[in-house]
This record gives structure tokens, C-alpha cells and sequence, in this order.
């Protein structure tokens, strides 16, 4: 990266310089979090857990990743990750079947790893 | 300014000192669990002025971990922030309920960091003009009698700030669900003018727990306002008449009743405002739900006793 150039946000804002160490330790940690990801979508896919509790590990780590990508610059994962979050928090409020709630929440969790993947081949 | 910051998440935890190092605070301890801040807390009380807490963290969580801090000695006004992401506003009532002082939300904005912090310290520095020796709470040298004070740890009974706090996180359809009312301690100018101010915020506390008690519902925040005024917000319909509630409160009050003959000073003599509600007809701030209960309960009272209400003198 040319270093005189300030970092720019995927909304088009200028990202605080200070907060570049965050910003890289956040990228550097991307692989880990898709391939936790992947993993509960196999666990979920292959009915090895508890549905509940593997969606709920799902809006956990979600959750994690909305506190902090958008300060970083990285709206889009971070508003993917809120959906991603709401949707599963919404339906367990209204005790919808896991079976439906997997089935709501595949795309938009497929469309945040893309997303999430599309970061680490910048 | 000293801080705790509590967050299961490392990368949030830096990025928020980064924060606070930018704004000029750079006095901050980390922690990654509840159990490690009330390990914290427990062994230095009074080694920071300011706890910041995510809400959603593994085993225990932020309001438990709110409620478990208010319960700690030398704890019970020390402000609380909540930090929480916009997909968890179904538990900023909650974090409220267990004591918590404002709420900050994420994806971190450094204004509204700014902006909350810098309410933080000035309720802090008015906390150490109302710190006394006496104890946590106590309130030497006596304030003013119309100032609120900051009370003890009882359930549900909130800081003046935190009241305006939660009532600012509403929106236009919520606020019309809630009702407020608010409760005159007609004699309270008698114990601040004759007893310590340790006694005063006791008899406080106790009214707050009398008046509360009374409500038989836990959908309610309580705030005292000052000048022996409390105000009530409830999220729910308050099904008895003023007088009926004035009267069980009072009730509730008679078991402190050989306490206080003991101290030489009466019991706490109560009148309880009718209760108000923002129409859906008119734009009402927020902030001002408090205010109009005050107002309601005044008008009350002036009809009662017109040459003492005139001057809140009693």
C-alpha cells in the first residue's frame, strides 16, 4: 500500500490512520472467521449439533465481526453481519424452525462470505 | 479519567483504547469476561470512574454483569456505559433496569464517543463534589436540597442522567406506551435540615423502595429528581389510583417506622402525582415525560396545601 495515501472505506470515507493496526489484525483474521463459518455450516448441514446452538454460534460470531468492520472501514461486512445477526436473533424471538431459519439465512451468510473472501484477495 | 472496559472481543478492546487514546483518555484497564472485571472491581473499588461494557459476551453477560457491579461496595454510582450494536436495542431496557448509566452503540463513532465520554466525566466530577467520607453514598458537604443526589443500590431506581438517557433511546411509537408519574416527600426538607446527609439519602433509598414495592410490577424505572421528588416511568398500565398507591407505599414505610422515631425525625410523609402520558396529538420530547409528571403532581399538590407548594418549603 502507498503509505502517503490515506486508507479509503468501502462506503468512500477516509479511515482514520490511527486505526490501521486494528484494520490489519481485522484482515489478517478473516480466513479464520470464514473457515469458523464453514465449519458450522457443515455442523448444521450435517445435523452433527444442536441446530439452535450452531445458529446461535453463527449470530455470535457474526455479531463479533458487525462490532468492529464498520469503524474499520469494512461496512459491507458490517451491515451483512447485522442482517446476518437480526435475522437469527428475530427468528428465535418468534420460534421459527431451525430447518426454515437455515433455510432464510443461507444466502444471506453465503453472500458474507464472498464478501468476506472478496477482502482477503485485495 | 479512568476506565474498565469489558469486551470477549480483543480487536474491539484495541480498537476502543485507540478511541479513547485519541480523545485524550489514556487511563484504561481491559478485560475479556465479567467474571475477570467483578475480579477487578472487587479487589480496587475504587480504581476507575468509569466502567465501559459490551452487552452480548459469553457466560455472563453485560447486564448481569451491570446488575453484579451495582451490588459491589463503592460501586453502586460509579457509571456504568453500555456498548452494544444496533441489533441488540431489545436490551438496552434491560441494561437500564440493572443500572446502567448511557449506552454507546457499534460500529464505534468517535463523536457519540466523544460525545458520551464527555457526559461521563461531568458526572463524575459532580459525583466527587457529592463524595464524602461517610460512605459510598453519602453526600458531604450537604447539596443543594433541589439537586438530584446520587442514592444507594436499590433495584429499578436509576440516576437522574440515566432516566433522560433511556427516555432519549425511544422512539415516537414506545414513548406513547409509557406512563409517568411522580411522588412528593412532603417532609423531606425536614431531614435535610436536621439530619446528616447519610440519613437524608437513606430516607430516600428507603421511599425508592417503598414506592416501588407498591407498584407490585418491575416494569418501571425510578429516578429521584431533587428537592424530595421522585419521578416513575412505567412501560406498563398502573392499575390503582394515586391515593391507593400513596397509601401502600406508606404502608411499606411503617416498618422503618421504629428506626426513625429512634433518630427523633418522622416518617417519610408521601403524595403521589396522577399519573401522565404523552399524547400521540402533540410532539413531546422525550426528556420532558419527567417534567410533566413533576408538573402534574405540583398542581396536585398546590390544591392540597397552597401557601407550602408555592415555595416547595415544608
Amino acid at each position: 500500500m502507498n503509505m502517503t495515501q490515506r486508507p479509503i472505506a468501502t462506503d468512500g470515507r477516509p479511515i482514520d490512520p490511527a486505526l490501521m493496526i486494528v484494520r490489519d489484525r481485522f484482515v489478517d483474521s478473516l480466513a479464520e472467521r470464514i473457515l469458523r463459518f464453514e465449519n458450522l455450516k457443515i455442523a448444521i448441514e450435517t445435523g452433527a449439533h444442536d441446530p439452535r446452538a450452531v445458529l446461535k454460534a453463527i449470530a455470535d460470531l457474526a455479531h463479533k465481526i458487525a462490532g468492529v468492520a464498520g469503524t474499520l472501514g469494512f461496512e459491507d461486512i458490517g451491515q451483512l453481519c447485522m442482517t446476518l445477526d437480526r435475522r437469527i436473533q428475530n427468528g428465535t424471538a418468534a420460534q421459527t424452525p431451525c430447518s426454515r431459519l437455515w433455510a432464510e439465512i443461507s444466502e444471506p451468510l453465503e453472500n458474507l462470505l464472498d464478501a468476506m473472501e472478496a477482502k482477503l484477495d485485495t | 479519567m479512568r476506565f474498565l472496559a469489558v469486551d470477549d472481543d480483543p480487536l474491539f478492546l484495541q480498537l476502543l483504547t485507540l478511541r479513547l487514546q485519541g480523545l485524550g483518555y489514556t487511563d484504561l484497564v481491559t478485560v475479556s469476561s465479567g467474571a475477570e472485571a467483578l475480579a477487578f472491581l472487587s479487589a480496587a473499588p475504587d480504581s476507575v470512574d468509569c466502567i465501559l461494557s459490551d452487552i452480548r459476551m459469553p457466560l455472563m453477560d453485560g447486564i448481569t454483569l451491570c446488575r453484579n457491579i451495582r451490588a459491589l461496595p463503592g460501586l453502586a454510582t460509579t457509571p456504568i456505559v453500555m456498548i452494544t450494536s444496533m441489533s441488540d436495542r431489545s436490551y438496552i431496557d434491560e441494561a437500564f433496569d440493572a443500572g446502567a448509566t448511557d449506552y454507546i452503540t457499534k460500529p464505534l463513532d468517535r463523536l457519540e464517543l466523544k460525545a458520551r465520554i464527555g457526559m461521563v466525566v461531568q458526572l463524575c466530577a459532580k459525583g466527587r463534589q457529592q463524595a464524602g467520607p461517610v460512605s459510598s453514598y453519602s453526600i458531604e458537604p450537604m447539596q443543594d436540597f433541589d439537586e438530584p443526589i446520587l442514592l444507594p443500590n436499590v433495584e429499578r431506581l436509576i440516576s437522574h442522567l440515566a432516566m433522560e438517557n433511556y427516555l432519549l433511546t425511544l422512539g415516537l411509537k414506545r414513548m406513547h406506551a409509557l406512563r409517568a408519574f411522580a411522588v412528593q416527600v412532603e417532609n423531606a426538607r425536614v431531614f435535610y435540615s436536621t439530619s446528616s446527609p447519610a440519613t437524608f439519602a437513606d430516607m430516600l433509598g428507603d421511599v425508592a423502595s417503598a414506592v416501588l414495592d407498591s407498584l407490585k410490577t418491575d416494569d418501571v424505572l425510578f429516578s429521584y429528581t431533587g428537592g424530595g421528588v421522585f419521578v416513575c416511568i412505567a412501560r406498563t398500565d398502573i392499575h390503582a389510583e394515586p391515593e391507593d398507591l400513596c397509601q401502600a407505599a406508606t404502608r411499606n414505610l411503617t416498618a422503618f417506622e421504629d428506626l426513625y422515631y429512634a433518630d427523633g425525625l418522622p416518617l417519610p410523609k408521601l403524595h403521589f402525582g396522577a399519573t401522565v402520558r404523552s399524547s400521540a396529538f402533540t410532539l413531546t420530547r422525550p426528556s420532558k415525560l419527567p417534567d410533566m409528571a413533576v408538573a402534574a403532581m405540583m398542581k396536585d399538590f398546590y390544591k392540597i396545601d397552597k401557601p407550602r407548594a408555592k415555595s416547595r418549603m415544608f
